[in-house]
């Protein structure tokens, strides 16, 4: 036991994405929100008057409702502090040329250019509050495979963004979904034609750089009949004392036969609140993939949710928490099964330290009339550290009989037994642990693709420095 | 050790103490206690539930004390018991079910706390549904910061009877220490319709059938009674699903 704690003084968590550039702004809304503010964004968007209108309702939706009462404190967020909208300098571009140098820098420290190359079918890079580059493979735009921010969504598809739009995540869904209705800016829009398949994944990344800055970025995916797409994200900030804001609305329609999998790797900064409502409807032999890993920010409340409204659909979310100091991680997954003969699969996997709380919080629905359903959930928890604590807490309404339904959870800590086995095969006591973390995420790490794979066992092996190698 | 018996039908309200190296056994029906074990003492609690009546239950232990529970419910409004494990060598054990048919509506609480180190729970509730009947089950178990070396399981499962029979089901962990055990399962689904196949191969009736894949499905739970209670759950589960 004593061994273990002593191997726990070297988890110490390293950031390695806590760089900063100067904060250069092209515009900036001034500190704080009011109707003004959000009509100043829609102005400079250049957007349509019934989408300023949403912003508005969205904007008194938001002040009028009151925080939510359970989950993670959320009471240290100062709304007044947060800059709402901050535009780089630079206009999106298709070429890393175009960048401006420091952001350029940033990225390329980040390998996003680099991965562009090897594996990716697209990038959107989001600075702050813009995209500032964009762009997709010839032949995909070719089979008209759109890939856009939003803004760009919006301009040139209005007609696609006015049916989806707030759809399935409407304003008055919570308090933060109407807060990134009200001033949502980038993310990204992407509609894939009946029946293509985009091999590479679509990839964003996200990067908030300046103090105080929040950013709201809004993505719509529509995966038309019997189409695939894969779209990864991928999120980092720097490290500043006062908190940031990532208030993000993802809403993904996988039409008939389609599929989409969508995998996140969050790694903001420990002083980013990282408040995100993802849903997801599936129509009739649809699949939707959530991948959802969280290793950073301060406080994280995310549950992706799949509603499965077509016979056959299928639904499947794979979560992944890591809390260290300080962090709160309230992940987990919401499924609701609207019509027959759906599946669904939840499997959750949190591990906590040095005062870390994950927290897997999840609603599985089977409305009535809904025979044959099947649905598993799993969820474990590995908790490393007497200081660390975690909670499970799975809703489960059923509302049909045909149906088969399990939920298992357990939480535990490394054995003892486990550690002297891989010791006496010649590991020392810190591979050992990092073995034995690095295999109980291996459900997640096993979907992600090769180049996240490494990427995240390298991340976990960082997060675990000095108790590996 | 002093082994006390005590047979209460009607309400069981107020506070009782268990004394020191005591075995209790309760039997009642309905009521709202507080119940205080000392050192080294044990109950074992039975409760049968056939009105529509509420049952509530808050228990202390102190040192080496252990508290059974046995339930079955065919009509009850409201079931909760609340176990609080004080100090170190406690235990509890839970061994229930419930009945529901027509539009009864089960109200289903088991919380227990680990407030100390060494100790130890398990839970196991199954339900079956007729009918338009509502099942509503929390559990939960909460280990305390320090409270080491505990082993804690959960399970509940539902077997739904019906198209309109609903289940609803929260088995939550909210856990502070790391040195632990603690496990849910939850299951919820219809019987088996292979086993209903075959015992009506074997000349039984659909409802013959069911009826005895119910009264398997309970066993596990009236088979640690002692006869004369066997006798009394058989009574009232057989009155019940004729």
């Amino acid at each position: 036991m004593t061994k273990i704690k002593e191997v726990k003084n070297y988890l110490d968590t390293e950031y390695k994405y806590g760089f900063k550039d100067p904060e250069k702004f092209s515009f900036k809304t001034k500190k704080g929100l009011n109707e003004d503010i959000i009509k100043q964004i829609s102005k400079i968007k250049n957007e349509p008057e019934w989408m300023l209108d949403l912003r508005l309702k969205a904007y008194r939706h938001f002040k009028d409702r009151i925080m939510p009462k359970w989950g993670a404190d959320l009471s240290k967020i100062k709304f007044d502090d947060i800059y709402y909208y901050g535009k780089p300098e630079g206009e999106q571009t298709d070429d890393w040329k175009n960048v401006p140098k420091d952001i350029r820098n940033t990225f390329d420290r980040l390998g996003i250019p680099e991965a562009e190359k090897k594996f990716l079918a697209g990038v959107g890079a989001q600075y702050e509050s813009e995209v500032i580059y964009h762009n997709l493979k010839k032949d995909l735009q070719d089979k008209g495979v759109v890939f856009l921010d939003m803004d760009g969504g919006l301009r040139e598809y209005a007609e696609l963004v006015k049916k989806y739009f707030g759809k399935l995540v409407p304003y008055t869904d919570n308090k933060f979904a109407a807060l990134n209705t009200a001033v949502w800016s980038g993310g990204s829009f992407i509609y894939v034609p009946s029946g293509v398949k985009v091999d590479l994944p679509l990839q964003a990344y996200f990067r908030i750089n300046a103090k105080n800055i929040g950013q709201f970025e809004r993505t719509l995916i529509i995966a038309d009949k019997g189409s695939y797409v894969h779209y990864v994200e991928g999120c980092t900030a720097p490290v500043y004392t006062t908190d940031s804001l990532h208030s993000a609305v993802v809403e993904l329609f996988a039409l008939e036969g389609a599929t989409i999998r969508y995998t996140t790797i969050q790694n903001w900064s420990q002083n980013v609140y990282n408040l995100v409502t993802k849903r997801a409807s599936a129509e009739k032999n649809a699949r939707v993939e959530w991948i959802d890993g969280n290793l950073g920010s301060k406080v994280t409340m995310k549950y992706p949710a799949i509603i499965l409204k077509g016979e056959k659909a299928h639904g499947e979310v794979i979560s992944v928490a890591f809390a260290g100091k300080n962090q709160v991680q309230d992940a987990g997954a919401k499924i609701m099964h609207m019509a027959p003969n759906t599946t669904s699969q939840i499997t959750s996997k949190s591990v906590s330290k040095d005062g870390g709380r994950t927290t897997y919080r999840g609603l599985l629905r089977v409305a009535k009339g809904c025979k044959n359903v099947k649905s598993n959930v799993v969820c474990d928890a590995l908790i490393l550290d007497e200081k660390s604590a975690t909670d499970t807490i799975p809703y489960m309404e059923i509302q049909e009989n045909d149906v088969s339904i399990g939920h298992e959870a357990s939480v535990g800590r490394v054995s003892e037994e486990q550690l002297f086995y891989l010791m006496s095969r010649g590991f020392s006591e810190e591979q050992a642990l990092g073995m034995i973390v690095r295999g109980f995420m291996d459900e997640f790490v096993r979907e992600l693709p090769m180049e996240y794979a490494i990427e995240l066992n390298r991340l976990i092996e960082l997060n675990m420095e000095g108790s590996v190698g | 050790m002093n082994i006390l018996k005590e047979v209460i039908e009607k309400d069981i309200i107020g506070d009782f103490t268990v004394k020191e190296n005591t075995h209790l056994d309760i039997i009642s029906t309905s009521g709202n206690l507080n119940l205080y074990l000392k050192k080294n003492s044990s109950v074992n609690f039975y409760i049968l539930q056939n009105k529509d009546s509420e049952f509530i239950c808050n228990a202390h232990l102190e040192r080496d004390s252990k508290i059974n529970y046995f339930f079955g419910l065919f009509n009850s409004k409201k079931f909760q018991i609340n176990t609080n494990l004080n100090d170190e060598g406690t235990e509890s054990k839970t061994q229930g079910f419930f009945l529901g048919n027509s539009n009864q509506n089960f109200d289903i609480t088991t919380n227990i706390t680990h407030v100390k180190k060494n100790t130890t729970s398990n839970i196991l509730v199954k339900g079956v549904l007729f009918d338009k009947s509502k099942s509503n089950f929390k559990g939960k178990i909460k280990i305390n910061e320090g409270a080491q070396n505990t082993n804690s399981y959960l399970s509940n499962h539902n077997l739904l009877m019906s198209d309109d029979a609903e289940a609803f089901s929260i088995p939550s962990l909210k856990i502070d220490a790391n040195d632990v055990r603690a496990s849910h399962g939850a299951t919820i689904g219809k019987p088996n319709e292979e086993e209903i196949f075959y015992l009506m191969t074997r000349g039984l009736s659909r409802k013959e059938a069911e009826r005895l894949i119910i009264k398997g499905y309970f066993a596990p739970v009236i088979n640690r009674l002692d006869n004369e209670l066997q006798t009394k759950f058989n009574k009232a589960l057989t009155a019940k699903i004729r």
